[in-house]
């Protein structure tokens, strides 16, 4: 489909610009006249003005990765799964409010075998070779613990605390009594630091409970074969730690 | 909290940059990701541009990289919401580039030409604009142009025989 220009088009860039007020005046000016008489022009402008009421997504908490980390490469969803249950539709707004989640920070050793390391009350912090696991909502809420809850639609990112220079590996798998799932690529030796999230999002859809679980290791660790079967056929060179998310009612 | 400045910039040009995304990959979930991205990596670098086109040209190239992975195309295709794409202003010859035709250019294309190409029919720029944005002549600009019709004729001829058999 097109809605033709009456003459050269404003470029979409300069509508932005004009739309901020970034404009100078004579250029301005020029833009007005042309929109006058333009309708498919007028048209542009009006769906950038058309969302300055709708709320901004919030951006993932990572003020700890601002202090130094290393740089992860946090673009793209490349590798939204495409099962049926992972919901893959176009949405412009964050999900409603949920439940704070809870305060405690699990922190696992990055060894050979999970679940073996201390649980530290401590936020964001590295502390020897430990790592730590957070899911992130779209709206910004943490959940830290082991345990949490979500909202059909509630989408949300991975975030990961790991030494830096540690050169490790991760992959995300869920469970729930359908089997299990994998709705992100693998982070082939991540950028580790502190609040690094892994690149990519994911939403959780349906009203089963769900088990997110982070495994990392080396590379070669990550053997998804192994983890679609269960948690307890993962190898013994890879760890993991995970999120117990219980479906929330519907309101 | 982030970083005071990387919200400041965000609030003034997140919006910009979202329907930027849209407007290249066809959905607003992948669009999200790719802006929140940019602002992750920015502040990890320690970087916090506050001028529009540097932001607009970082979106773009990030877009083009997704829309150049082969495994991403389908899924791409497939979650593409025509309602959240303006309709083309601006035509290469006779034809619009949409998420389809743009992703079979960008397996042809070098990178210079696909970001060219992509100013010029999906962001209406004039060469003069596009020549500025990317700190080119306009003599270049028109080369790279040039380059890109002769590749969309050649898909579009394709096409056409596939579509007689």
């Amino acid at each position: 489909m097109t809605a033709r220009c009456t003459g050269e088009a404003v470029s979409w860039l300069r509508l932005e610009r004009y739309h901020l007020g970034e404009i100078a005046e004579n250029e301005r000016r020029s833009i007005d006249a042309h929109l006058v008489g333009c309708p498919a022009c007028a048209a542009c402008l009006a769906r950038i003005a058309e969302d300055d009421g709708v709320p901004l997504p919030a951006l993932p908490d990572i003020h700890a990765v601002a202090e130094g980390a290393a740089a992860p490469p946090a673009q793209g969803l490349a590798a939204r799964t495409a099962r049926s249950r992972w919901l893959l539709r176009a949405s412009a707004a964050a999900g409603g409010a949920l439940a704070a989640a809870a305060a405690v920070v699990l922190f696992l050793r990055a060894g050979p075998r999970p679940g073996t390391g201390d649980v530290v009350a401590m936020r964001n912090h590295v502390k020897g070779d430990a790592v730590a696991f957070s899911l992130v909502r779209d709206d910004g809420a943490r959940i830290d613990g082991p345990a949490g809850t979500f909202r059909d639609g509630d989408r949300f990112k991975a975030v990961v605390t790991c030494p830096p220079g540690a050169g490790m590996s991760f992959d995300l798998v869920v469970y729930d009594r359908g089997g299990a799932a994998f709705p992100l690529q693998p982070a082939v030796d991540l950028g580790c630091g502190n609040g690094t999230p892994l690149p990519g999002a994911f939403r959780l859809t349906g009203s089963d409970d769900e088990n997110v679980c982070l495994v990392w290791g080396t590379r070669d660790a990550l053997k998804r074969d192994e983890m679609a079967q269960g948690l307890e056929a993962i190898g013994a060179s890879a760890s993991r730690a995970c999120i117990a998310l219980q479906a929330a009612a519907p309101p | 909290m982030p970083p005071p400045a990387r919200i400041e910039a965000y609030e003034r040009h997140g919006r910009a940059l979202l329907r930027r995304a849209i407007r290249l990959l066809g959905n607003a979930d992948d669009a999200r990701d790719v802006v929140q991205g940019l602002f992750v990596d920015l502040c990890q670098r320690g970087e916090v541009p506050t001028d529009l086109p540097y932001l607009y040209r970082s979106v773009t190239n990030r877009c083009l990289t997704l829309l150049r992975d082969a495994s991403n195309r389908a899924r791409l295709l497939d979650r593409n919401d025509a309602a959240l794409v303006p309709p083309a202003r601006t035509r290469c010859d006779d034809h619009v580039i949409g998420l389809d035709l743009l992703t079979k250019l960008a397996r042809e294309l070098d990178d210079s030409e696909t970001e060219v190409l992509t100013y010029r029919y999906l962001d209406d720029m004039t060469q003069e604009e596009i020549a500025s944005l990317l700190g080119l002549s306009r003599k270049t600009v028109g080369k790279r142009l040039d380059r890109v019709r002769e590749v969309v004729r050649r898909i579009a001829e394709l096409g056409a025989q596939e579509g007689g058999r």
